[in-house]
């Protein structure tokens, strides 16, 4: 029971930074119908430079926190305008999805070349005992992690149906034209949805460091990863990403656990192709959706 | 109000709009008349910024808004209602109006926007009733109210109505051109208004033009036009021929 409890919560510990992931794939894929490939990435800068700031310059934890979302915020900001808007106009999607991944090797490179290959880690948000219940131990960060997850699902659904800028950025989503016609600029909502996902990236990435640890190369792998709980859960649906990244975790968990660690990485793309074979439109996604979309 | 000068459109190699001149002034309803593929939506679309003529300008209260971006343009008091409605069938009917008055939003004037929604639920009672439905599940007729309740958010001076009455069937026709004819009364409203339906909108309109493959081949006051044998043959449905004969 114990162990099973244990694998159930590391499950949701890595669970939450895909279901933060998948939902950044999804604010993207919303605004533009692209598949931001670069996603995973910013987790990685979110490691990375929270070590930056708080170790490397011994700032304190409030600020470290505000320049390294500062930094993600920009470098989606960059990423957007310089790669995604002047090929927007063309419309031509898998050119601009091979983009993204075009960025993602670039931002990896970069930090390779700033950070070196070794693993970076900083002591948790809170020192103190971890809590025990039923025989598994939970660590105060497990709860951090699990908690800041959960904290921006909720602001992200009240950003989304409870502002302006949130309904207009989902009026993009749903008809450009009519979009524009509302006075609405799609391209600064474009704009707003990389920064807005690259936030989210970032801010996984600050939480599950000192759990995990960071390395420059984690990116890709996360971005399969959320890709996976994206499509798991339909693309394009936000509480479906939430849903998929924690049933992916607990399910790596749970393999990790009971079978054998090597496979772990598997169990994602097992999924991918079972859902892409079966359902392609997701757990909750509708197939007519699907068939409206150009990807 | 509003000055259309020699537009020429190109659509991609297409020379859609030919020498497009006319005007509107302030409190008319002026009916576009024409078939499909005449280019009456592409000439909403270049007043409202979303095309770009290639030659030719467009005058809007004094000012050139020739090379205004659409947010400008709905922001001066220029709303479209397209064709189709294209309202957002996944939000709910309030989401869908709110959006409308997402040009004029602000945090200091929120009271306004929600002011601006009671006045259209009072316009249309059914969109109250209706405000936490999902709009794709309105009938045709309320969507189309919907689509004119959501333009007319952003506060507008001129209203462009791209095929009110498509796909609808008579009898609601017949509805929303009576509320266009309110509106127009209530608001204070200038009205374009495209059609295929040539006879209902020119019984409403002060005056009409007619296009044909780009190009404006007639124009007149509604009395005129619906008078006229050109228009009668071509867009009113009435063979004169055979009528003769008889």
């Amino acid at each position: 029971m114990s162990l099973l409890l244990q694998f159930l919560f590391s499950g949701l510990t890595t669970g939450s930074v895909y279901a933060l992931v998948g939902i950044g794939f999804n604010i993207v894929y919303n605004s533009t119908s692209i598949l931001n490939l670069a996603q995973g990435e910013f987790v990685v800068i979110g490691g990375l430079m929270m070590w930056f700031f708080l170790e490397g310059m011994n700032l304190p934890f409030a600020t470290s926190v505000a320049l390294t979302l500062t930094v993600a915020a920009t470098v989606a900001l960059l990423m957007e305008r310089l790669t995604i808007k002047p090929l927007l106009k063309k419309g031509d999607l898998l050119l601009m999805i091979m983009v993204t991944i075009a960025v993602s090797i670039l931002i990896r490179g970069l930090l390779m070349f700033k950070f070196g290959k070794d693993p970076y880690t900083y002591p948790p948000f809170t020192e103190g005992e971890p809590l025990v219940i039923y025989g598994a131990v939970i660590t105060q960060q497990t709860l951090w992690v699990i908690g800041i997850t959960a904290l921006s699902i909720v602001i992200l659904y009240l950003f989304f149906n409870k502002t302006m800028l949130g309904r207009a950025m989902k009026a993009c989503s749903l008809d450009i034209k009519a979009a524009r016609l509302m006075g609405i600029n799609v391209s600064n909502m474009v704009m707003l949805s990389f920064i807005i996902s690259g936030l989210i990236g970032a801010i996984g990435g600050i939480a599950i460091t000192p759990i995990s640890l960071m390395e420059y190369d984690k990116g890709a792998m996360l971005s399969v990863k959320g890709f996976c709980a994206a499509i798991m859960g339909g693309l394009g649906r936000g509480r479906g990403a939430v849903v998929g990244g924690f049933t992916l975790g607990i399910l790596e968990s749970f393999t990790a656990g009971y079978i054998h660690s090597g496979f772990k990485d598997a169990v994602a793309l097992l999924i991918m192709l079972f859902i892409l074979f079966f359902r392609p439109a997701g757990i909750f996604g509708k197939t007519e959706t699907l068939r409206l979309r150009k990807f | 109000m509003l000055i259309l000068k020699n537009i020429d459109v190109y659509y991609g190699k297409l020379y859609t709009l030919k020498k497009i001149s006319l005007h509107i002034k302030k409190g008319e309803i002026v009916a576009l008349i024409g078939s499909n593929g005449a280019g009456k939506t592409t000439l909403l679309s270049t007043i409202s910024g979303l095309i770009k003529p290639s030659s030719g300008s467009i005058i809007y209260e004094e000012r050139d808004i020739t090379k205004e971006s659409t947010e400008n343009i709905v922001k001066m008091g220029i709303s479209q209602v397209p064709e189709g409605r294209l309202i957002f069938k996944t939000l709910t009917v309030e989401e869908n109006l709110l959006i409308g008055g997402y040009s004029k939003y602000s945090l200091k004037k929120r009271k306004e926007i929600k002011e601006e929604l009671d006045k259209i639920y009072h316009l249309f009672p059914k969109l109250k009733e209706r405000k936490k439905q999902l709009a794709g599940t309105l009938s045709g007729g309320e969507q189309q109210m919907l689509a004119i309740g959501r333009a007319l958010m952003s506060k507008p001076k001129l209203i462009l109505l791209d095929e009110p009455s498509m796909g609808l069937a008579p009898n609601i026709i017949k509805e929303v051109f009576q509320h266009i004819v309110e509106l127009k009364r209530l608001y204070g409203l200038t009205v374009l208004l495209v059609e295929q339906n040539a006879r209902s909108a020119l019984k409403i309109a002060n005056r009409g033009y007619v296009i044909e493959t780009g190009r404006i081949i007639l124009e007149g006051t509604a009395e005129d036009l619906l008078s006229n044998k050109d228009v009668q043959r071509a867009y009113l449905g009435r063979d004169l021929d055979a009528e003769l004969r008889i």
